[in-house]
């Protein structure tokens, strides 16, 4: 049974589209300025869903403010999921989705797990596809630019008002009550009662929104590959065994910031994960994690943390490990490390490197560990051609298409 | 039942990069298969507004668009406005053209585009629309006809397209100019739209002077008016764009899931690789003047008391070809004394290879006041 049976599913064949019009289109920067996520694009998805109608009609809009009820409950109780995705504008000049059904299946095992309605991810696919070829020129014409896609799907509490004046189809008089999942309830008398009423009570939403903005992604270049220092303090942890390491939900990641921010006050770039008495290595900043080692016999090995439910399953980690395999030079492990074991393949010499994996950079290279009272360094960079390197090329090969592969998706 | 689409994502989901067959990541040739259009679908619709109002920089956008995309799978507009700046066709003079001592004195440039025709003068009450192609789609009508409909339709102005492909409106008052572009599998038509230009601006920048002589292709002038002095105050360039754009997209024969909306366009080199050098190649005087066919012009110059034999003046005529003075000559070189024809010899010598310039007779005058002893030009050859 499909996630998406559950509730049903919207359809890409019933998308409506209301162009920006030119007088409010978005001035475009100087392509340098197309810092990550701070640029978007001039138009949105929005679909909402109640539990009496379902899922709506999918809308692309000009990019606008949400209007939310304050009993929201992503406002109070942090119901939100999200997913991170590209698309790239490839030598070709044309433009290709990297793995998108990787997310889409990521997006349904959260938003289950986060009482929040499931989709055919297909379908979200085939919308993209159109969103992407709407803003397409968000992307600059130059190798190596990219659009970001983030999809949200939050726990809404009081269906926003239509902003469109709309006319009771049979009572042909106006209609000021909200428009519920596109659909108009048949009901036959005037004392229509559509308004879901808020609560503050800790429960499942029974309303939500799946709404999906774009951030255009100048060019960066891989001579910006300075390895990043790490903060390693096991008294801070992002997940523990039966919670919700593994789903990309905000919950997750609003609790980082003010780690982050100790970890900068120290001088420092990004913060460790670790876990339990033994200080498991579990994630780096917003990435997975990556070691290289030496295992001394001739053989190098290939190390990430297991999904064992504390990691989150990255695209991008995925994407490595099938490379790794596929390329069988050294062996591959999904197993746990700790800080001991980095620590003393560190005095051995056995360390090679160390990365972090994610969509935003692909692979970022680490070159020291705050840990404790010492300090690690890893030699990272320091080999004639490092696995990390190796791994950007491949990847952002396919993702260009200078590779090909069935993982690039042509947005048509 | 799974479908043979679900089957197939299925595969797609669960392989490793090169699908189920196992070949080498590298050193395979084959591209990624997309699934193609048929070659008979209709194309998008996209609508491109430029952000720039630099002549140049449009200019050279759209260049680039007609060099460097196909137009098989999307169609475009492209709207544009320019600050004040005379526009002159590829083989004009643009000093007889337009008034250059007066453009400079303004700092309103001169542009010398691509393709045929005329000259024009563009400012902010000025819209220009260029219709991209493939090229068996091509349909120079059809792009008048969409602005008449739009003109009629939104703005109630009686508008029709001439047998020369110009807009006019009342008693065969332009309204409009038209210019094309038609390669191997891409072509784009020009059209401007006058609505709120300064005419009287117009008049003089586009005067220019008429005693050259010239091959080169004239301007044809007619009467020209502007769209806003007809349609009202509520017609200004901004909504006759997004009229044109909606229009555009919206077209009956479109099916509505063929339009892509409006987008604004940064026409940089940072965006468009290679547009850099397609705009400095434009701002050049090798393109600007350097492309103007040979021409000459004649003046009467006053001559000082030692050279003025039975006149007080003589004809010099000054022949250039791409911008660079040829030959300086005397007319009537038979009634003047050794000593003029020495002279104007010698000047043709020194300023043979020099760029012209209006200020040339000037110059020539001078010369002939001030005669230089021979051996002092000749020193430094």
């Amino acid at each position: 049974m499909s996630a998406a049976s559950a509730s049903g599913t919207f359809k890409a064949s019933d998308l409506q589209i209301d162009f920006c019009p030119p007088e409010n289109l978005k001035m475009k920067p100087a392509v340098k300025d197309l810092v990550f996520g701070r640029s978007f694009t001039d138009h949105m998805l929005k679909i909402f869903y109640t539990d009496q109608s379902g899922w709506g009609q999918p809308r692309i809009t000009p990019l606008q403010d949400l209007r939310l009820h304050p009993a929201a409950k992503v406002l109070h109780y942090s119901v939100e999921l999200f997913e991170g995705m590209k698309a790239f504008r490839g030598v070709d000049d044309e433009i290709r989705l990297f793995r998108p059904h990787k997310n889409m299946e990521r997006m349904n095992r959260t938003a289950a797990r986060c009482s929040l309605p499931t989709f055919d991810g297909d379908e979200l696919i085939a919308i993209l596809k159109k969103m992407i070829s709407v803003d397409q020129e968000w992307v600059p014409h130059t190798e190596s630019s990219s659009l970001y896609i983030r999809p949200t799907l939050i726990g809404t509490e009081v269906f926003p008002y239509s902003t469109l004046n709309k006319v009771h189809p049979k009572l042909g008089t106006p209609v000021t009550t909200p428009y519920i999942g596109g659909h108009w309830k048949e009901q036959d008398n005037t004392s229509i009662d559509w308004l879901i009423k808020p609560t503050l009570g800790v429960q499942r939403p029974v309303e939500a929104l799946l709404f999906v903005i774009l951030s255009p992604v100048g060019p960066y270049f891989s001579s910006g590959f300075k390895p990043v220092s790490l903060l390693a303090d096991p008294q801070y942890v992002r997940a523990w065994p039966g919670g919700m390491g593994m789903m990309k939900s905000g919950s997750n990641y609003g609790p980082t910031l003010e780690v982050q921010r100790y970890a900068e006050a120290k001088g420092l770039h990004q913060v460790l994960w670790l876990f339990g008495p033994e200080h498991r290595i579990t994630e780096v900043g917003a990435m997975n994690i990556f070691i290289f080692l030496d295992k001394g016999n001739g053989e190098k090995e290939l190390v990430t943390p297991p999904l064992d439910g504390l990691i989150l399953p990255g695209v991008t980690r995925d994407s490595l490990l099938t490379l790794a395999r596929e390329w069988g030079e050294f062996q591959v492990s999904e197993r746990d490390i700790t800080m001991t074991e980095l620590v003393q393949a560190s005095h051995d010499k056995k360390l090679l490197e160390m990365f972090g994996a994610g969509t935003a950079a692909v692979v970022t290279p680490v070159g020291s560990i705050h840990y404790q009272d010492q300090v690690i360094n890893i030699p990272t960079m320091d080999h004639d051609q490092p696995l990390n390197q190796r791994f950007y090329k491949t990847i952002t090969g396919i993702q260009y298409g200078r590779i090909p592969s069935p993982w690039a998706i042509p947005n048509q | 039942m799974l479908s043979l689409k679900k089957l197939s994502t299925n595969l797609l989901r669960n392989c490793g990069p090169l699908g189920a067959v196992s070949t080498s990541l590298y050193g395979s040739t084959s591209q990624p298969s997309p699934s193609r259009p048929r070659a008979t679908e209709p194309p998008k619709r996209v609508v491109f507004i430029s952000q720039s109002t630099d002549v140049f920089s449009n200019l050279a956008f759209e260049d680039w668009l007609y060099k460097n995309w196909s137009f098989e799978k999307r169609s475009i507009l492209f709207l544009w406005r320019n600050s004040p700046c005379v526009v002159i066709g590829r083989h004009q003079n643009p000093l007889v053209e337009a008034n250059i001592p007066y453009l400079e004195s303004a700092g309103v440039p001169v542009a010398r585009r691509g393709s045929g025709g005329g000259a024009v003068y563009h400012d902010h009450g000025n819209l220009n629309c260029t219709f991209f192609t493939a090229r068996e789609r091509y349909d120079r009508r059809q792009n008048l006809e969409l602005i008449c409909n739009v003109l009629n339709h939104d703005f109630g102005i009686q508008a029709r397209a001439n047998s020369r492909d110009d807009i006019v409106v009342g008693h065969d008052n332009k309204v409009s100019g038209t210019a094309a572009k038609l390669g191997r599998t891409s072509a784009y038509h020009h059209c401007t739209l006058l609505v709120r230009t300064d005419r009287q601006q117009l008049r003089l920048a586009l005067q220019g002077d008429k005693t050259i002589q010239i091959k080169a292709t004239h301007s044809v002038s007619s009467p020209v008016a502007n769209l806003g002095d007809i349609g009202g105050k509520d017609m200004t360039v901004e909504k006759l764009l997004a009229s044109l754009g909606r229009t555009y997209l919206t077209e009956q024969e479109q099916d509505p899931r063929l339009a892509n909306g409006f987008t604004l366009v940064n026409p940089t080199d940072d965006w468009f690789p290679g547009l850099g050098k397609i705009e400095a190649d434009l701002r050049s005087g090798e393109w600007i003047e350097g492309k103007t066919p040979r021409f000459t012009i004649r003046r009467s110059v006053s001559l000082p008391p030692c050279l003025a034999g039975t006149s007080a003046s003589a004809n010099i005529t000054v022949q250039a070809y791409h911008g660079v003075v040829e030959e300086v000559r005397l007319e009537d070189g038979l009634m003047a004394c050794e000593e003029l024809t020495d002279l104007v010899l010698d000047i043709s010598t020194s300023l043979k290879g020099t760029p012209y310039t209006p200020g040339i007779f000037c110059d020539i005058s001078n010369r002939l006041r001030v005669p230089q002893p021979l051996h002092t030009q000749r020193s430094f050859l």
